[in-house]
């Protein structure tokens, strides 16, 4: 699934954003990554979808080797992930039921498989009766709830949610959570990168810390500081 | 199965765009219009002019004009010498009665402007019509001519096409300069046309990468827009073309009657796949020159 060994990337102005980075997460596992602002979580995310190369070391995602995947295999990669983001990044013209399904029409999928899939996923995510309205009429969690249910459409392998709840109460927040831990039961691998503590402690996950860019703890439990973060 | 209903998906998209970009597409095809009917219309009138030479060029005669202080049977007389000379195949005389009577002809309901005149006021000369063995010894031929006692002047479709080549030569850098210049804006409206189309919808654009849409497959809603903007401009174009072309066909007709125009109708298949072609190629051409920018996502 992703397969991380001695990453580095710099920037082209000197930034070291992720430093000596090795990771494993198999096929299955739901993982918080977990980090300060500026800590490299976003570039760890580029990284995995193809958006950045590494400086240096070792990147596969899904058999896709990320230090030389030709540019014409980007987007191969990309149908195997589902990426969800803190600002939604919905399509505000378009219905509930277009967003999720624009993201099948994206990659060349027939309508009549269209129709039955995206009604599938809507009803996962609970919103099987808002087909028909426009983002700006859902809450902020219904929108997240769009938005995960577009990334899940295509069937990726492993979904991948940046700072998904940012923008949520915490009651919604728990709810998206649960959500994920739902689609996680049904196969799909749930990468979450969160820095919110208290919502990392409700699951018992699996938890990666990064700061300064390096990877300096991961384990299975939940608990985190930033403060004091564990040894590895 | 798939390939035809992404390309219902490709064309309903362009579509939308070119209405959802109404003023910028209808600039577009204004531009290309304009451009193809201006560097048509100066192409034509090239090409008419080339076959007008073409035309001359095979005529191969020269007119000899006989001196005025001649008689009509003096005149006549110059025949057989006219016969004797080297590279003259035939000759046709005209006296000058016959000539106003042409004339006369010739300018129809004006005609009263001849009026008078007639074989004792004829301002007009007798005349040979000289017709050559070898076209290319034209000149030789008149300077000997012109030596010749009895001619007065001589003239030939030499002159006339000397002219015709120099409004050629200017149609031909005109149109060289239309077709680059125009081109060149054509393309560069359309380009942005499409960039406006392609930022407008850049957060679509992010997330069709994002899913894992191919760039070829983001890319052929906005072609597919260049190609129909091209194809309205240009067929729009070609029946503007189409009615300037007669307008000035029937002017240059009661103008110049002499100088023959080709019909439109000869020409109408011609005219309609080299607009279209030119329509697609420039749609085409600057629809994609402004892609890359919005697909490194």
């Amino acid at each position: 699934m992703i397969r991380m060994s001695d990453v580095s990337m710099v920037y082209d102005n000197g930034t070291r954003a992720v430093h000596k980075a090795t990771l494993r997460i198999d096929e299955g596992e739901f993982v918080f990554l977990t980090g300060s602002s500026g800590s490299g979580k976003s570039t760890l995310i580029k990284l995995l979808t193809g958006e950045i190369r590494p400086t240096s070391g070792r990147i596969v995602v899904n058999n896709y080797n990320i230090g030389n995947i030709k540019k014409r295999e980007i987007p191969y990669l990309r149908r195997t992930l589902g990426v969800v983001f803190q600002d939604f990044r919905l399509i505000l013209d378009k219905s509930v039921y277009e967003n999720v399904a624009f993201a099948m029409r994206a990659i060349g999928v027939r309508n009549r498989a269209i129709r039955k899939r995206v009604r599938y996923v809507l009803e996962l995510v609970g919103l099987n009766d808002k087909m028909d309205v426009r983002p700006q009429e859902l809450s902020g969690g219904e929108q997240q709830r769009v938005a995960i249910a577009r990334a899940l459409v295509n069937n990726p392998r492993l979904i991948i949610a940046d700072e998904p709840t940012g923008n949520l109460d915490p009651a919604r927040s728990l709810e998206l959570m649960t959500l994920f831990e739902k689609i996680n039961e049904l196969g799909t691998t749930i990468l979450i990168v969160t820095h919110e503590k208290e919502l990392v402690d409700k699951f018992e996950k699996r938890v990666i810390v990064i700061n300064n860019g390096e990877i300096i703890s991961d384990q299975t439990g939940g608990y985190y500081e930033y403060e004091e973060p564990y040894e590895l | 199965m798939k390939n035809r209903m992404s390309f219902s998906y490709f064309l309903k998209e362009g579509v939308r765009s070119i209405f959802h970009h109404g003023f910028m597409s209808f600039a577009t095809v204004s531009i290309i219009l304009a451009c193809l009917l201006m560097t048509g219309s100066v192409t034509l009138l090239s090409f008419n002019i080339n076959l007008a030479i073409e035309d001359l060029q095979s005529q191969s005669e020269i007119i000899a004009w006989v001196d005025e202080s001649y008689t009509g049977e003096q005149a006549r007389g110059l025949e057989r010498e006219l016969l004797a000379m080297e590279n003259v195949a035939s000759v046709v005389y005209e006296s000058k009665d016959t000539a106003l009577e042409q004339f006369r002809e010739q300018l129809g309901e004006e005609s009263r402007l001849l009026d008078d005149f007639d074989s004792a006021h004829n301002p007009l000369r007798d005349a040979y019509h000289i017709t050559l063995e070898d076209v290319s010894l034209v000149r030789q031929t008149r300077s000997q001519l012109r030596q010749l006692e009895g001619v007065a002047d001589t003239s030939s479709s030499e002159d006339t096409i000397t002219i015709l080549l120099r409004v050629q030569r200017v149609c031909q850098v005109v149109s060289v300069v239309l077709v680059v210049a125009l081109g060149a804006i054509s393309i560069f409206i359309i380009s942005n046309t499409i960039k406006l189309a392609m930022f407008s919808r850049r957060d679509e654009i992010a997330i069709m990468k994002m899913v894992g849409a191919t760039n070829w497959f983001i890319r052929w809603p906005f072609v597919i827009e260049g190609l129909l903007l091209g194809l309205v401009g240009g067929g729009l174009a070609f029946f503007a073309q189409w009615g300037v072309y007669i307008e000035f066909h029937q002017m240059v007709n009661s103008i110049l009657p002499a100088f023959d125009m080709v019909k439109f109708d000869l020409l109408r298949p011609y005219i309609l796949a080299i607009f279209l072609g030119v329509g697609v190629i420039v749609g085409i051409g600057g629809s994609t020159l402004s892609m890359r920018r919005f697909l490194d996502v």
